[in-house]
C-alpha cells in the first residue's frame, strides 16, 4: 500500500517538475523575444530626448525611514541626485527609536511646513511636516510607528503628484532610472503600475550614491544571489510582461499611478508582502471592475541594492518572502484559474500560486521521498545517475540563457573573469544553496500557516530590524 | 521584496529512478506506461539529458562569443568616439570645417556616428547646435530614405533624427510621416514637426491630434506648445470648433488645445473659453481643461461662468472650478468655496475649496473648520502656517 | 591651442582655474574644452564630495556645479561653502525657474539651463574669473 501511494506521489510529483520547468523553458523563449523587441526600441530611443521635452509627469519619491541614523542622509542625497525635471521626495519616519529625525534636521535644515493631505488612507497619526531649506522638493514627514505599509500610506496621503515612487531607504537608482521608468505612463494613459529591475550591489563600487563599478561580490552567498536575480528578473518579470501578466513589482523599486492605489486602499498594513499583495489587489480591483489597465515591466532601469551576506539575514528574507507571497495568494485566490481574471487569473496566478507559493513543500516532499526509495533499494544506479543529470541539466540550462541574456542585452558585468564565474555559478549553486533556500521556503511557509491569525501584532514592531 | 527565485525542484524527478518493486500493470495509468520500461526510460533520460547539455554549451559558447566580440567593438568604437570627439571640439570651437569630420565617417560607421552626434546636439543650443547640424547634413538624405524602411523602428529613429538634425528641406516627410502606421513614427513625427515646422503646421498636427488620445496628455501638450505662441489662433479656432459647422473636433482635441492655450498663457483665449463653459462643452474633462486655463488667463469678468461649474455632478470639474475662484474670485466667494470645503464630499474638491480661500486671503473659514470637531479638520490644520 | 585676444594671464595662476562639478559627460567635455582652449585651467569632477576634497585642496577661481549633482547637489555645495569663494555657477536642465531663482537667492552668480551654449557660458565664466581676479588683487592691496 505504501508502495502504492510512494509511486502516485512520485507521478504527481514528475508532473509539478515537467511543468514548473516547462514553464520556465516557455517563459525564457518568451522572454527572448520580448528582449530583442526591446533592443530595437532602445535603439531608436534616447532618453536625453525624452527629458528635453519638459512635460515629464512630476513624481513624488516615498522612501520610508525607520531608525536608519547612519545611512539616511545618503540615501536622502542620493534621491535627490536622481535626474528627473520634477521630483519630489518624501522621507517618512516611522517613528524611529533613534537620531534619524535629528540627522535629517542637521543635513537638510528642516523647517515645519504647512502641507495638508491629499488623500486619507488610514494610518498611524503624523507628528510634522517638515520642508527642507536647501532643497524645497524634500519633505520629511514625521510619524508614530507602524510599519513600513503604513509609512508608505502615509506618503501616499501626501503625495501631490499623479505618479509616485515606492523605494527602500537603501536602494540606489541609476541616475536615468526613473526618467525610463516612466515611459510606460507616457506611453499608455491606461498604465497603473510600472517595475524596474532591482540588481545586486554587493560588490560594486558605490561612489555618492551611484554605482560607479559593477562587479561581481567577493562573498560567496550574494554572488549566488546574483545569478538569482537575474534568473528572477529574465524569467519572472520580462516574460511575465511580455504576456500581459505583471504580478510582481519589487517593493524596492516600483512606479505607480497615486489615484488608482488610493482608490484600491493603499497597502495593506496586516501583510508582510504588502508590495505584492498591493499589485495583485490591484488587478483584481481593476479586472473587475472592467477597466482596460496595465502594470508594465521596465528592464533597463535599475536600482541598485544590498543583498544579505549572512545565513541568518538571508533566512529570514526569504522567511517573510515566503509568508507574503503564500498570504497575497491565499487573500486572492479566488482569481485561481478563473478566466473572469484574463491571463492573470487562468496563467500567471495558477503559475505563482501552484509551483511558485507551494513548491518548496513539492520539492522537499521529493527528497523525503527519494531518501525512502533509497532506504528501500528501490533506485538503481544507471538511473539514478542519468536521472540526476536531467535535472542538473535543466537548471544548468535554465541559468545559462539568464546569462547569455544578460551579456547579449545589458551586459553589466564586464570582466571577462567575472563571466566565467557567472556562468559556473550554476553548477555550485546546485549543491547545497538550492536545497537550503527551499528548506527556508518550507519554513517560511509553514510559520505562515501556523501563524495566520496572530499575524497582525507580528508584524508591526517596523520593519528592517531583521537586516 | 518578494523576488520569486525559481526553484526548479529537481530534487522530484530523482524519485522517478524508483525502480519500484510492484506489479504495475494493475494500476492502469495510461501514458506513463512506457516510462516503466527500464530501456525506453533510460533513453527518454538520456535524450533529454544531452538536449539540455546542448542548450548550456551552446548558451555558454554563445554568452563568450559575446564576449569577446563586444569586448573588440567596445575597443574599436572607443577609439572611433575618441577621434569623433577631438575633431567635434574643433569644429564647435571654429577651428576647423565641419566637412573635416563628415567626410571622415565611412558609410558603415554612419548610424553610429549620429548617435554619437545626437548626445551633443541634445547638449547645445545657438550656434553649436548649428555646426553640428552641418556635421550631420552630408548623411541626412540617406536618413530620409530610412523614414520608407519596412522596420518601424528604423522609421522611427530615421524621423528622430531628421527632427534633430535637419531642416526645412526634411519638413515634408515630417509630414508625411504623421500618416504611418505605427503610432510611434507618427508620434515622433509629430513631436518633430511642432519643434521644427512653421506655425501653419499646426492644422495638420490638430488634424492627426485624434490618433494620439492613448499619450499621456502632458506630452501631447507640449508637442502642440512646441509650435509656440505664433501657433495660438489656429488653436483657439481648434478649441472653439463644435461651434464653427465646417471642421468639428473631438472633445480630445479640444482639451489637448485648450490645455495647450494654458501652457502659451493665452490672454486671448479667455472669452472663447467662458462662452464654451457656459454653451455646449458637455465634456466633462474639456470643461475641466477650460476651467484651469481661465484660471490662468481669466479674469473677473469671466468668475459667472465659473461659480456655476462648482455645482457639476463631476468632481474633478468641481476641484477645477474651485480652484479657478482662486485667482478670478472676490471676498463675494467667501460662503460657495466654503460651502464645498465643509460640505462637498470629494475631499480634493473641498482642499481645493480652501486651497482658493487662502489665496484670496478668506481664512476664516479655514481657521473656523480647523477648531471645529468635523471631520476635515486635520485637512485645514495642514493648511494653516504651524505656530510651533 | 589658440590663446584668446582678451588680457589673459601669462600663467594660469589660481584664479584662472576652474572646477568643473558636472555629471553629464558632453555638457562637461563641451565647456572643459571651450574653457581650456580660452586659457583656463579646467579640473573635472562627476560628483559633490569630489568637488569638496578637490578645493579643500586647491583653491579654484570659479565652480560650475550640476543642480543635481550625485553626493552634495549645486545647491548644498552653495550652502556649505563660504559665500563667492569661490563664485557658483549651477547647471540645470531648463524650464525650472523656481529652481533658478532659488540658487539666486542662496548666492550663485549664474544658472546655466540645458541645452547650453559653450560659447556663452564660457564668456560669462571668465568674466567672473576676471571680477573675482580684480576682487582679489584689491583686497591683497588693501
Amino acid at each position: 500500500m505504501t508502495d502504492l501511494i510512494l509511486q502516485w506521489v512520485s507521478y504527481f510529483l514528475l508532473g509539478y517538475f515537467v511543468l514548473l520547468n516547462g514553464g520556465y523553458l516557455l517563459l525564457s523563449v518568451v522572454t527572448t523575444g520580448a528582449l530583442v523587441r526591446y533592443r530595437h526600441f532602445l535603439q531608436a530611443y534616447s532618453s536625453n530626448e525624452a527629458l528635453s521635452t519638459e512635460a515629464l509627469p512630476p513624481v513624488t519619491l516615498i522612501a520610508p525611514a525607520y531608525n536608519e541614523e547612519a545611512t539616511c542622509v545618503e540615501s536622502t542625497r542620493a534621491f535627490l541626485s536622481i535626474d528627473y525635471p520634477n521630483v519630489e521626495v518624501l522621507v517618512v519616519n516611522d517613528g524611529s527609536g533613534d537620531a534619524t529625525m535629528e540627522r535629517l534636521h542637521e543635513a537638510f535644515d528642516l523647517e515645519g511646513a504647512a502641507r495638508p493631505p491629499t488623500a486619507s488612507l488610514d494610518t498611524e497619526s503624523v507628528r510634522g511636516v517638515y520642508q527642507s531649506q536647501i532643497h524645497p522638493n524634500l519633505w520629511v514627514i514625521d510619524k508614530e510607528n507602524g510599519g513600513k505599509a503604513d509609512a508608505l500610506n502615509t506618503g501616499i496621503n501626501y503625495c501631490n503628484s499623479p505618479l509616485f515612487c515606492a523605494m527602500d531607504a537603501d536602494t540606489l537608482v541609476e541616475g536615468e532610472g526613473l526618467i525610463r521608468l516612466v515611459r510606460p505612463f507616457l506611453k499608455d494613459r491606461s498604465t497603473v503600475a510600472v517595475g524596474g529591475i532591482v540588481r545586486v550591489a554587493n560588490g560594486c563600487t558605490v561612489q555618492s550614491g551611484r554605482v560607479t563599478d559593477v562587479s561581481l561580490p567577493r562573498q560567496w552567498l550574494p554572488k549566488l544571489q546574483v545569478l538569482e536575480y537575474l534568473r528572477a528578473f529574465f524569467f519572472g518579470r520580462v516574460g511575465w510582461d511580455a504576456l500581459g501578466a505583471m504580478l510582481i513589482i519589487s517593493g524596492a523599486f516600483g512606479l505607480f499611478r497615486r489615484e488608482t492605489v488610493v482608490e484600491v486602499g493603499g497597502y495593506r498594513t496586516d501583510t508582510v508582502g504588502e508590495d505584492m499583495e498591493l499589485v495583485v489587489r490591484m488587478h483584481r480591483h481593476l479586472r473587475e471592475e472592467g477597466t482596460d489597465y496595465r502594470v508594465r515591466f521596465v528592464p533597463d532601469s535599475v536600482a541598485w541594492t544590498e543583498v544579505p551576506s549572512t545565513y541568518r539575514v538571508l533566512q529570514s528574507q526569504r522567511d517573510r518572502w515566503q509568508r507574503g507571497l503564500a498570504d497575497t495568494m491565499v487573500r486572492h485566490q479566488r482569481m485561481l484559474f478563473n478566466p473572469r481574471y484574463g491571463v492573470v487569473g487562468t496563467v500567471a496566478y495558477p503559475f505563482f500560486y501552484v509551483l511558485e507559493t507551494f513548491g518548496p513543500v513539492l520539492e522537499f516532499l521529493g527528497y523525503v521521498i527519494f531518501a525512502i526509495a533509497l532506504a528501500k533499494g528501490a533506485i538503481s544506479g544507471p538511473f539514478a545517475i542519468t536521472f540526476f543529470l536531467v535535472a542538473f541539466m535543466l537548471g544548468a540550462a535554465l541559468s545559462s540563457i539568464a546569462v547569455v541574456l544578460e551579456e547579449l542585452t545589458f551586459r553589466r558585468y564586464r570582466d571577462t573573469g567575472e563571466l566565467l564565474q557567472l556562468m559556473t555559478l550554476p553548477l555550485v549553486e546546485t549543491f547545497g544553496y538550492r536545497q537550503l533556500n527551499a528548506w527556508w521556503r518550507l519554513k517560511g511557509l509553514w510559520s505562515y500557516f501556523r501563524n495566520e491569525k496572530s499575524w497582525g501584532t507580528m508584524e508591526r514592531s517596523g520593519f528592517g530590524t531583521d537586516d | 521584496m518578494p523576488l520569486l527565485v525559481p526553484c526548479t525542484g529537481w530534487s522530484c524527478a530523482l524519485l522517478l529512478l524508483a525502480d519500484w518493486p510492484l506489479d504495475l500493470p494493475r494500476i492502469p495509468l495510461p501514458g506513463i506506461g512506457p516510462l516503466r520500461e527500464v530501456g525506453g526510460t533510460l533513453l527518454v533520460l538520456i535524450v533529454a539529458t544531452g538536449a539540455f547539455m546542448l542548450i548550456t554549451m551552446i548558451a555558454g559558447m554563445i554568452t563568450l562569443g559575446v564576449h569577446a566580440w563586444k569586448k573588440y567593438r567596445q575597443r574599436t568604437y572607443r577609439t572611433e568616439r575618441d577621434e569623433w570627439r577631438a575633431a567635434l571640439l574643433d569644429i564647435l570651437a571654429g577651428e576647423k570645417a565641419p566637412d573635416a569630420l563628415s567626410d571622415a565617417v565611412r558609410s558603415r560607421q554612419r548610424s553610429r556616428f549620429l548617435s554619437f552626434l545626437g548626445v551633443y546636439a541634445t547638449s547645445v543650443r545657438g550656434q553649436e547646435l548649428d555646426r553640428i547640424r552641418a556635421v550631420a547634413r552630408p548623411f541626412l538624405a540617406a536618413v530620409q530614405e530610412k523614414t520608407k524602411s519596412r522596420r518601424s523602428v528604423v522609421r522611427a529613429q530615421a524621423v528622430q533624427r531628421l527632427t534633430l538634425f535637419g531642416d526645412d528641406t526634411h519638413l515634408p516627410a515630417l509630414r508625411a510621416a504623421l500618416d504611418d502606421p505605427a503610432e510611434t513614427v507618427a508620434w515622433r513625427a509629430m513631436m518633430g514637426l511642432a519643434r521644427r515646422g512653421p506655425p501653419e503646421d499646426a492644422h495638420l498636427v490638430i488634424r492627426h491630434l485624434d490618433r494620439f488620445s492613448n499619450i499621456d496628455r502632458r506630452q501631447v501638450t507640449s508637442a502642440l506648445v512646441e509650435l509656440g505662441e505664433d501657433a495660438a489662433p489656429i488653436l483657439r479656432q481648434a478649441m472653439a470648433s463644435s461651434m464653427s459647422e465646417d471642421e468639428p473636433q473631438s472633445a480630445f482635441t479640444r482639451l489637448i488645445c485648450a490645455e495647450a492655450l494654458r501652457w502659451l498663457a493665452d490672454a486671448a483665449s479667455a472669452p472663447m473659453a467662458k462662452s464654451l463653459l457656459e454653451q455646449d462643452a458637455d465634456d466633462p474633462e474639456l470643461r475641466a481643461a477650460l476651467l484651469r486655463l481661465l484660471r490662468r488667463v481669466g479674469h473677473a469678468r469671466h468668475a459667472p461662468a465659473v461659480r456655476a461649474q462648482c455645482n457639476s455632478e463631476v468632481p474633478f470639474v468641481r476641484i477645477h472650478a474651485a480652484r479657478a475662484l482662486g485667482q478670478l474670485g472676490t471676498a463675494a466667494d467667501e460662503d460657495l468655496l466654503a460651502s464645498l470645503l465643509y460640505n462637498d464630499e470629494s475631499r480634493w474638491v473641498a482642499l481645493s475649496a480652501a486651497r482658493s480661500l487662502s489665496e484670496l486671503g478668506l481664512t476664516s473659514p479655514i481657521r473656523q473648520l480647523a477648531q471645529s470637531s468635523h471631520e476635515r479638520t486635520s485637512l485645514a490644520e495642514g493648511l494653516l502656517p504651524r505656530s510651533a | 591651442m589658440p590663446v584668446s585676444a582678451s588680457p589673459a594671464p601669462e600663467e594660469t595662476d589660481r584664479l584662472q582655474r576652474a572646477l568643473l562639478a558636472i555629471e553629464h559627460a558632453p555638457s562637461a567635455e563641451l565647456l572643459s574644452d571651450r574653457l581650456e582652449r580660452s586659457g583656463v585651467d579646467v579640473t573635472r569632477v562627476s560628483n559633490g564630495e569630489t568637488a569638496r576634497k578637490t578645493m579643500a585642496n586647491t583653491p579654484m577661481g570659479i565652480l560650475v556645479a550640476d543642480a543635481r549633482l550625485p553626493g552634495r547637489t549645486g545647491m548644498e555645495l552653495l550652502r556649505q561653502l563660504p559665500p563667492l569663494d569661490p563664485p557658483i555657477i549651477l547647471l540645470g536642465r531648463r524650464g525650472n525657474d523656481d529652481e533658478i531663482v532659488r540658487a539666486y537667492e542662496q548666492g550663485a552668480v549664474g544658472y546655466i539651463t540645458r541645452p547650453f551654449s559653450p560659447r556663452v557660458a564660457t564668456a560669462q565664466i571668465r568674466r567672473f574669473l576676471a571680477l573675482h581676479d580684480a576682487a582679489e588683487t584689491d583686497s591683497t592691496t588693501w
